[in-house]
């Protein structure tokens, strides 16, 4: 259970600041796929590095499984990401001089693990995201899509209860994108994995089971959908992103 | 594992910068260790020698009569205390070997010893027996006499000419060493050893010794066993000392041991500038990559740690690399420098403490070097970074400038500290200086438009190239410095041996210096006046050690005109009024007076007899006797602290310099088997300076080899800025640039902080060498600027800076333009 109360965040631009959350109150259960979705500036990735401890709130509490993250230390705070949460960047933020089993690995060595599990991990994440044969190629060598399904398998890597994803499918064409979203899907129902998706895509938004519309650093609209509904859904949702 | 491998993966992807990195480190590394190896050998070497020419004995007995009954020496051996005992005649003889050879070339030093097989000696025959009879030889005189084991020399004695064999020819030793070369014979007798029965039948010494010495058991009560040796001897005029090893006596090479270090250290500090350079640059192109280590989990320590190991990798491969260097650095500054002093001189390298200290300093100056910007990195803000915030302007350079400035101030402070002030306070300004240099260039159109982008380029990565060009002007001031210092000491021995010689010729006899022997020399045509002065050698205590040096009897009438000291301060009769003054009171050598480290007034404890003493230290004095490291007393007080002593040197004045050398013909005519040592002022002058080319030539290939690691330093500045602006080189080249303008900018860059480092190099030296004249109030210290140093510092500034931009220049002019234009 992820619980946001009362989140607020402000940016500083040269003498002006303004204010990108205003007070956000929120609550994603466990084995949720939430699409975040909004306007450019409504604060969608703001929220999702607040959610993730990248970033610290003006005011406000983000809590993930009863523990709220930024009571924590800095040193404390990445621990627990590195346990709790898996980040997915729409441009892939791979390591480019570690190999696709090293990139699956970076957060097990980091930890600690021991070599045995880390390779069990990295082998049976190799398998999950369909990539055999590429484990010894570098970043350079591979297309968008594979390099995305490298990212989602280093997210994977920990066992996080918590997937945030940044525009998973923003660099990637509509049948890569749709693999990426097919896998994150799959992981999530087998998993029971929360995914926090921000997107601009309603194509995406529609893999969700529920969607949160941003605008202005609000929540202008939350909407959990049902299989009939989904179409209703989305259809409204452009009408708001066209207003 | 994983951290070391990833190091090695970003080291092989940016191989040019890496490998200019290592090739940096490793001339740092191998000149660190050639010092600490030459340093270490030199002062193991000066030990050794002085343990050879002592027989590593703990003791010694002499007679203030010289010699004395051998019979002690019999009635020693059988003391159970001492493990070995030696008795000891020096003698003087000539030779003949039928050559041209001219009188003072024919002088022979012969010893005699009680025993040639004592464990106080340490004698390898390399042919010949030791117990045959005749002389024993050294290798290097052997072979300058062309003389083998067994051939005849004939030797001229008080008993009449003689042909002597050669017994045996040993290998060289410090007790035995002659000149090198028939032309330092001119000024040092040649050495042979003979059983002391021989010596003593030649010299009509029968029974009689000069000295014995002696060596404890290693489980002898030391006080019971003097107690004990005491006994046995009767006569009064005969003492014991103890026998302290002081390389100061014979070695004052500890100044040079500093600007070796300064110099052979500046080439690692530069190395650790440089790496500082490539790990900022790196941290910064790889910032990205950090913030998403940090997302996915990695805490700072862990981002440290990857950075780290980059670092140990370069330091270590710089190790593996630069010690094999170093040490044929080692091998080829040890020659040119022990040789410079006297060229037939053994040694052993030392590396035993070369290697540690060059492993411990290789890993560590890096690790040093490296603290900044890896603590960069650690701190790299994630968010920021991600979304690519532009950096904000921090007001940093306020607080560099302002602190550059005050540290400026410090050169006020009349201490040699100020120096380092000056240098620190240099090294904060000096992005400030270069980007004023770099606008003025821009201004008045240096190089045309070339020189524009170049100077563009350059206020880009402002502290990227300032850091280059600060090491190098410091590098072309130390050059300065260190050539000003040497020539002030050329100028300064010329001025020491002239202000405190003590006359025209200086002379050293086996045998004191008897009044009659002074009035035989003063009947001489030439000879405007002649004296004789006692020395004694005394133990003094310092802070950790005991220490040895040699008291010297001063005569007033003779200093009044002559002295053996002089101070720039103060008039001669002020100085000799004041030991008149003082029963107590000595003047200190400025060696000597540095050595004992208090101020003047304060006493200094000797050990007169094996009983303490302390006098008073009544100032410093300059002096080229025993190379400053000496004390002068008043000649009746010496008198009375030391009734013993007998004078075994002398001083002497001639009406004019031209009859310099047919006096020294007419005293080695007319005491043929006394005189030990004869020498002229001239003959002193070139003995002091004989040593001065060859160090020079040292100090000027280390400060080449530190010029090379700035060129090294440079070129992978140019090296990470063309990488960093592959694409808008491209770009550049798409649009109008040719090849040619692309490497003349890239060329006008290196130029540009080429000039800047050089210009400020030559002030930041002169101000140096201003600064060290006015504080070190030292004669030593003079503030000369060499023009010829002017103009070498200039030209190898500028032809590095050149050469450094070839590889940039062609690299960037040469890259493929569709690659380029790629270039993220």
């Amino acid at each position: 259970m992820i619980t946001v109360k009362n989140l607020t965040k402000w940016y500083q631009t040269g003498e002006t600041s303004f204010q990108v959350l205003k007070g956000i109150d929120l609550e994603i259960a466990q084995g949720e796929f939430v699409a975040v979705m909004g306007p450019s500036g409504s604060g969608k990735s703001t929220l999702l590095n607040l959610l993730g401890g990248l970033d610290t709130p003006d005011s406000g509490e983000v809590s993930i499984g009863g523990k709220s993250i930024h009571d924590l230390q800095e040193r404390e705070r990445t621990l627990f990401r590195r346990k709790n949460v898996g980040f997915v960047f729409q441009n892939y933020q791979l390591l480019p001089a570690m190999t696709v089993e090293e990139n699956i690995a970076f957060p097990m060595e980091a930890e600690g693990l021991p070599k045995s599990v880390v390779k069990a991990t990295v082998s049976s994440l190799v398998k999950a995201v369909h990539l055999q044969g590429k484990e010894g190629n570098f970043p350079s060598q591979l297309s968008g899509g594979q390099q995305q399904r490298v990212s989602i398998a280093r997210a994977l890597a920990m066992k996080p209860s918590v997937i945030l994803a940044d525009e998973p499918t923003g660099n990637l064409d509509r049948k890569t994108g749709t693999e990426v979203l097919d896998l994150l899907l799959s992981l999530q129902q087998q998993d029971r994995l929360t995914i926090i998706m921000v997107t601009h895509d309603v194509f995406s938004a529609s893999y969700a089971d529920r969607i949160i519309f941003l605008r202005d650093g609000v929540i202008e609209m939350d909407i959990k959908h049902k299989e009939g509904d989904k179409h209703d859904v989305l259809a409204g949702i452009l009408a708001l992103l066209n207003t | 594992m994983m951290y070391w491998r990833v190091s090695w993966r970003y080291l092989t992807r940016n191989k040019l910068r890496s490998f200019f990195t290592i090739l940096s480190i490793l001339i740092g590394i191998s000149s660190i260790f050639a010092v600490v190896s030459t340093v270490e050998t030199a002062k193991k070497m000066t030990m050794e020698r002085l343990k050879l020419y002592t027989g590593n004995a703990d003791y010694s007995i002499q007679s203030s009569s010289h010699t004395f009954s051998g019979s002690v020496l019999d009635d020693i051996q059988q003391d159970s205390n001492v493990k070995a005992a030696i008795g000891v005649i020096h003698k003087q003889a000539r030779f003949d070997l039928g050559g041209p050879e001219n009188l003072a070339q024919t002088r022979l030093r012969i010893t005699g010893l009680s025993s040639l097989r004592s464990e106080l000696l340490t004698l390898e025959a390399v042919s010949g027996n030791l117990a045959n009879e005749g002389i024993i030889l050294p290798q290097t005189t052997a072979g300058l006499w062309k003389k083998n084991a067994g051939d005849l020399v004939r030797l001229q004695l008080p008993t009449g000419k003689m042909e002597v064999p050669v017994a045996a020819i040993v290998k060289d030793t410090p007790l035995l060493e002659g000149p090198s070369s028939w032309d330092e014979a001119s000024s040092k007798s040649w050495r042979a050893l003979a059983p002391l029965q021989t010596v003593q039948q030649w010299y009509s010494l029968t029974g009689q010794v000069q000295e014995i010495r002696i060596k404890l058991n290693d489980t002898a009560e030391e006080q019971s066993a003097l107690a004990s040796i005491g006994n046995k001897i009767s006569d009064p005029s005969v003492f014991m000392e103890k026998i302290v090893l002081d390389e100061k006596q014979t070695n004052q090479l500890e100044e040079l041991y500093l600007m070796l270090y300064a110099i052979g250290g500046l080439s690692m500090i530069i190395s650790a500038f440089i790496l500082y350079n490539t790990l900022y640059v790196s941290v910064v192109e790889r910032k990205n990559e950090i913030a998403v280590m940090k997302t996915v989990g990695f805490i700072p320590s862990q981002i440290k740690k990857l950075f780290l190991c980059e670092v140990l990798i370069l330091s270590l491969l710089g190790l593996i690399f630069g010690i094999p260097l170093g040490l044929g650095l080692a091998s080829l500054m040890q020659k040119g420098l022990f040789h410079s002093f006297q060229a037939n001189i053994s040694y052993s390298p030392e590396f035993a403490i070369a290697l540690p200290i060059t492993i411990i300093l290789g890993l560590c100056i890096p690790l040093a070097a490296a603290h900044i910007p890896v603590a960069y990195a650690s701190k790299i803000d994630v968010i920021a970074t991600l979304k690519q915030v532009p950096a904000q302007q921090k007001e940093k350079t306020t607080y560099r400038v302002v602190a550059g400035i005050v540290l400026l101030f410090g050169v006020f402070l009349n201490s040699i500290v100020s120096l380092l002030f000056l240098l620190a306070g240099v090294t904060l300004l000096f992005p400030f200086i270069l980007s004023l240099f770099t606008r003025f260039f821009k201004r008045i159109g240096f190089m045309g438009y070339e020189g524009k982008i170049a100077s563009n380029n350059i206020l880009r990565t402002l502290n990227r190239s300032a850091n280059m060009s600060v090491i190098l002007a410091f590098v072309i001031c130390l050059g300065l410095f260190v050539s000003s210092i040497f020539a002030s000491m050329e100028t300064s021995i010329e001025s020491e041996v002239n202000h405190s010689f003590g006359g025209n010729l200086q002379l050293s006899t086996e045998t004191p210096l008897t009044p009659e022997k002074l009035n035989a020399i003063q009947q001489f045509e030439g000879i405007h006046g002649v004296t004789a002065y006692k020395e004694k050698e005394v133990l003094w205590s310092g802070d950790k050690k005991i220490n040895r040096f040699t008291i010297i009897s001063a005569n007033p009438d003779w200093y009044q005109k002559h002295p053996l000291f002089y101070d720039p301060q103060r008039k001669n009769t002020d100085l000799l009024q004041l030991l008149k003054a003082h029963p107590n009171g000595v003047l200190l050598g400025d060696y000597a007076f540095r050595e004992w480290g208090g101020k003047a007034g304060e006493p200094i404890r000797i050990i007169r007899n094996n009983v303490p003493t302390e006098l008073i230290v009544l100032g410093k004095v300059n002096t080229s006797q025993y190379g400053g490291y000496t004390a002068f007393m008043e000649e009746s007080h010496f008198d009375k602290l030391f009734p013993e002593t007998n004078a075994y040197k002398g001083l002497i004045t001639v009406a004019d310099r031209a009859a310099e050398t047919s006096v020294k013909d007419f005293l080695l005519n007319t005491f043929p088997f006394d005189l030990e040592r004869v020498q002229t002022l001239s003959e002193e002058l070139e003995k002091q300076k004989r040593a001065l080319p060859g160090v020079k030539s040292l100090f000027n290939g280390l400060l080449m080899i530190s010029i090379a690691v700035v060129g090294i330093g440079i070129l992978n500045t140019l090296i990470m800025n063309v990488m960093d602006r592959m694409r808008e080189i491209g770009v550049m080249r798409a649009v109008a640039f040719t090849s040619g303008q692309v490497i003349t900018s890239i060329v006008s860059e290196s130029v540009v902080m080429g000039i800047c480092g050089t210009l400020m190099g030559i002030l930041l030296g002169i101000a140096m060498t201003y600064v060290n004249a006015l504080t070190m109030q030292d004669t030593a210290a003079s503030f000369v600027i060499s023009i010829d140093t002017l103009l070498l510092s200039t030209f190898s500034g500028l032809l590095i800076s050149l050469l450094a931009a070839v590889v940039p220049a062609q690299k960037a002019a040469r890259y493929n333009l569709g690659q380029a234009l790629k270039h993220d």
